[in-house]
């Protein structure tokens, strides 16, 4: 029953998602994502969906001003408007994923995946079930890099990628090579 | 049916490295409770890879001489065919697990090598180890000394005679290894399986193992009953390895 209601809500996310990228009338576009909003505000934790909202209205931002800068169009207004609908439009997929991830358990999220090869359905298992243990590490290697003097904050953030990066790197590649041979002792072929 | 695995002048070395093993002849027999200990880089954990075929059908490098479980030259068969004899515990359990449901974890090798999952087996499985009622939980939410419970329970079901297990204790606190190496010896006792543990802690191997390999640079040093090979102060400062507490002095 639980597969079937997420793979119902997956179905809906995917078509959902097509449309909004081909919908070319902006009251539409508006009007979707003012509905998306209030049903993230209903469903999930205002804190969170506010956090989402304000990450988001930086980049809606930049669209803006990008599109403002280097639009096509000649009208000013026009570019503007263009602009407005392309960060909407990218607002309301963002909402629609989060609201998603937020009301589907991993668990439930890959059952939906069981009809697919085997193969193929334990390597989106493994990739699932891997998200929270690697967010954690990501989580620890920055704490270890700031503690070390590493400045993670504002124009420091892009320099200090590699610090982050090469130890998760590191640590993914060993736990993948792990993970391999656990595969292989446990039976599992094409390890 | 008399169960041991042999080491028949077995050397290994890796691609493009020295020997990391070399010319081992010794055999473990069934029942024991075996300790192998050194120091780091001296050739452990290569040595519990080649109990059960993943050297060398799956690690690469160069291997000499045989290994013969129960009889059966490691190099004949894929590593499947003995993970139903051999099961192995590995050092991080984070490593290890990777199904969202406990009991999906324990059905994998199941499923993979017998081609079918009972729940009665995996219920077994984790009562053997104490974590009876954890079958929906989420691996990933587990304490460190649980994680590697389900680990153990995993090899269990398989119903293994020989249980390896690299350096279990390694990222467990006091108290988990103490149970850990309680449900060891309950295994080892009672239900005759054979324990090989690499461990680097001599108090636990002087309390719990029977037999003790001691290995430097990939040479046997020492062969023999844990605690006359333990008791050999001037072996364990030579080979900078901790002497245990219980030990004469």
């Amino acid at each position: 029953m639980n597969r079937r209601r997420t793979q119902i809500k997956l179905l809906f996310l995917i078509l959902f998602s097509t449309l909004m990228v081909f919908f070319r009338n902006p009251d539409a576009v508006f009007g979707i994502t003012a509905i998306i909003t209030l049903i993230s505000l209903l469903k999930l934790n205002f804190l969170n969906v506010k956090n989402r909202l304000i990450s988001l209205f930086f980049v809606s931002l930049l669209i803006i001003i990008f599109q403002l800068l280097f639009g096509l169009t000649t009208s000013l207004y026009l570019r503007l408007f263009q602009g407005l609908t392309a960060a909407l439009r990218l607002l309301s997929l963002s909402l629609l994923v989060f609201l998603f991830t937020e009301t589907t358990s991993v668990t439930e999220i890959v059952s939906a995946f069981s009809f697919l090869p085997p193969k193929l359905n334990l390597m989106i298992t493994i990739s699932f079930s891997l998200i929270p243990v690697i967010l954690k590490e990501i989580s620890t290697i920055r704490v270890a890099q700031q503690s070390r003097g590493l400045p993670l904050k504002g124009i420091y953030m892009f320099r200090s990628i590699f610090p982050l990066l090469i130890p998760l790197l590191s640590r993914t590649l060993t736990r993948a090579e792990q993970i391999a041979i656990v595969l292989q002792t446990k039976g599992f072929k094409d390890a | 049916m008399d169960h041991t695995i042999r080491f028949e002048q077995v050397s290994f070395h890796y691609p493009d490295s020295q020997n990391v093993l070399s010319d081992l002849n010794f055999v473990i027999s069934g029942r024991t409770f075996l300790g192998i200990t050194g120091i780091n880089g001296s050739g452990k954990s290569t040595l519990t890879y080649l109990m059960n075929g993943l050297i060398p059908h799956t690690i690469p490098g160069a291997l000499m001489g045989r290994v013969l479980v129960d009889g059966i030259s490691t190099k004949t068969k894929d590593v499947a065919f003995f993970s139903h004899q051999v099961g192995m515990v590995f050092q991080n359990p984070d490593f290890s697990l990777f199904n969202l449901t406990v009991s999906e974890e324990i059905g994998f090798g199941l499923k993979n090598l017998t081609g079918y999952v009972h729940q009665k087996q995996i219920k077994k499985a984790l009562k053997q180890v104490g974590l009876s009622g954890f079958e929906l939980r989420d691996p990933q939410t587990l304490s460190f000394g649980e994680k590697q419970k389900v680990c153990l329970a995993s090899v269990l079901a398989l119903d293994v005679t020989y249980i390896v297990l690299d350096e279990p204790t390694a990222m467990l606190d006091y108290k988990s290894s103490v149970e850990l190496y309680r449900l060891l010896k309950k295994l080892n006792d009672k239900e005759g399986r054979t324990i090989i543990i690499v461990e680097h802690d001599t108090d636990f191997l002087w309390e719990y193992a029977k037999d003790l390999v001691i290995i430097n640079e990939g040479k046997i040093k020492a062969l023999g009953k844990a605690k006359n090979v333990l008791n050999n102060h001037h072996l364990l400062t030579s080979l900078g390895i901790k002497k245990p507490r219980g030990m004469q002095t």
